[in-house]
């Protein structure tokens, strides 16, 4: 009896020791980025500090970006936005029907591949360089919106009123959706599966059209839509906005200081930030790597009777979990200290007056995680398209197309990674810089405020340059 | 002055990282119950060099070079050589690609 206990405690550790970091990168990526080199790491470092210090010695006296308003340049007609909302829902039927009909092999599938780097990293590259480009296409928001309309149509104008949004619940329900995607994402094993995928899509559909159904289309979409959300805070940089059927200009980031601070806004930034970082972390050897952190875990829970797959599951949720919680410590440790300044307002409603001082970071950290994601697994979007569902199909003649790994080189993503991170420190820095103008109203208050927003941008920058860096790997 | 001390400090950690080891060399990795023996270990190339690779395997799988794409099915306790160019840079896995089980981690660094 002991001889057998011994032989599954040794055949247990041997399958844990056996769970290696590849089975958790995704299935469909070929490549990973090398490490930044330590020189580039450290000249980098240097650059954020000094800009830093500049930056705070030579600002404007005068908030610039609190009330930027667009231009408007021209005027869409009411039929694009029914085409687009069309199109929107198109495409997401094509692609729950591709993950049912569809092969099951991640990397023939159409699926996995346009929901992890088309949908979820294509959309805040375009967002951030063309405003909320997600919003028309949006297939929950067109859905709910035709399925409304068709409905009060048929009740002949006697529907009932949604039900008030409650002011306590405001962004929460975003910020969940977004920790629930990083998830499946990042921790759970079957997420290159593209049946398990197009269900997730339609649950997550359901759940949609719930919402929408209670709280009216409008009011939901923009605080529980995870995605709607999401990338319509990163549009919030672009210089291009969106809005009632028109296309306007402003000064790039003057969309950030609008962000209404409601109740889970600041969960959700650092849940954004948190679960990027966890991405770059779990690929290094210090959480992945022999004998490391996901492997200590993994064990403890194997020991409390979990099988290995769930205990791997276990021991990454934790990571992730811990990951947001570093980053919501570190930015309270920074209003805690901006309180000390004075002023009188308590730290929550500091908090919520800051918030949008991390929406570049957060587009700094998606950039380089995942520019390369883009650059590279984008391109089987050429073979995919051709062959959506995996069974031979020539659609559009590029079937046979690959990957060119060379499109641009190691040394090229490092200076992107490292001039995203750059920028988005320089921009967060300038926009809490701006509003801290506003709430105190002797520069010399505002400026021992900006110390502590200063540390903070630093130590988030320094993470994220960190987490890409060969010290980390 | 800041300034100027972050700059030196900069340039002396820049200038501290010893140059990681290229192995540029042929290797060979065992695989024994379908497991790499040592562990997973990551080999360097420099781009430009010639990667030479050499699985010898006690299992019968297809043993799958990422990123180069190269397949090669080996026979239980076969071997399989890969020999290319370091064409492009970057971080690639070798796997059994049935068992989804790792064997190593190749590097090829600018």
């Amino acid at each position: 009896m002991r001889r057998r206990l011994a032989v599954t405690a040794a055949a247990a550790v041997a399958a844990a020791l056996a769970a290696p970091q590849a089975a958790l990168a995704h299935g469909i990526v070929g490549k990973q980025d090398l490490p930044i080199p330590r020189w580039l790491f450290a000249w980098a470092a240097a650059v954020v500090l000094i800009a830093s210090f500049v930056g705070l010695a030579s600002l404007w006296p005068r908030p610039r970006l609190e009330r930027v308003r667009a231009r408007v340049l021209l005027r869409s007609p009411a039929v694009l936005e029914w085409l687009c909302g069309a199109v929107g829902i198109a495409v997401y039927g094509f692609i729950v029907y591709a993950g049912f009909a569809g092969t099951q092999t991640a990397t023939a599938n159409i699926v996995p591949t346009w929901v992890f780097v088309v949908f979820w990293v294509g959309i805040p590259f375009l967002s951030l360089l063309f405003g909320d480009v997600f919003r028309p296409f949006n297939p929950w928001r067109a859905f709910g919106r035709a399925s409304g309309w068709v409905l009060r149509r048929a009740a002949g104008g006697r529907m009932p009123e949604p039900i008030a949004y409650p002011d306590w619940l405001g962004r929460w329900p975003a910020a969940f959706g977004v920790l629930a995607f990083a998830w499946v994402e990042l921790v759970y094993v079957n997420r290159d599966d593209p049946s398990t995928l197009a269900v997730l899509i339609v649950a997550y559909t359901v759940f949609q059209l719930v919402g929408m159904s209670l709280f009216g289309e409008e009011r939901w979409t923009r605080n529980g839509d995870a995605f709607a959300v999401y990338f319509g805070i990163f549009a919030r940089l672009s210089p291009l906005r969106w809005a009632d059927r028109a296309l306007g200009v402003r000064t790039p980031l003057g969309g950030a200081p609008a962000l209404e601070p409601r109740a889970g806004t600041v969960a959700l930034l650092c849940t954004m930030i948190g679960t990027t970082s966890f991405d770059g972390f779990s690929n290094s050897t210090l959480w992945s790597g022999p004998n490391d952190m996901s492997q200590h875990l993994t064990n403890t829970f194997v020991k409390l009777g979990l099988h290995q797959e769930a205990a791997v599951q276990g021991a990454y949720t934790v990571g992730l979990l811990m990951m947001v919680a570093l980053i919501a410590i570190v930015f309270w440790i920074g209003i805690a200290g901006m309180r000390t300044v004075g002023g009188g307002e308590s730290a929550p409603a500091l908090a919520r007056r800051f918030v949008h001082s991390l929406i570049p970071i957060a587009a700094a950290y998606v950039v380089a995680h995942y520019f390369s994601l883009v650059a590279y697994q984008g391109q089987a979007m050429g073979y995919l398209i051709s062959d959506p569902l995996g069974h031979g199909a020539n659609w559009f003649g590029t079937a046979s197309a690959t990957i060119d790994y060379n499109v641009v080189s190691a040394t090229g993503v490092w200076y992107v990674q490292v001039a995203a991170l750059v920028i988005g420190h320089v921009c967060g820095l300038v926009l809490a810089h701006d509003r801290a103008l506003v709430m105190w109203s002797r520069p010399s208050q505002a400026m021992r405020s900006q110390y502590w927003m200063l540390a903070v941008m630093v130590g988030f920058t320094s993470l994220g340059l960190w987490i890409l860096s060969a010290s980390a790997q | 002055m800041a300034a100027a001390a972050i700059v030196i400090i900069a340039f002396a950690i820049a200038r501290s990282g010893s140059s990681d080891k290229v192995a540029g060399k042929p290797q060979t990795i065992v695989v024994r119950d379908a497991k790499p023996v040592g562990g997973v270990r990551t080999l360097k190339w420099k781009r430009g060099q010639m990667i030479d690779l050499t699985v010898k395997s006690d299992t019968a799988d297809e043993v799958h070079f990422h990123g180069y794409d190269v397949h090669k099915d080996v026979a239980k306790g076969g071997t399989v050589r890969f020999h290319m160019r370091a064409t492009i840079e970057g971080k690639f896995i070798v796997e059994l690609e049935n068992r989804k089980q790792t064997l190593a981690n190749v590097e090829v660094v600018p």
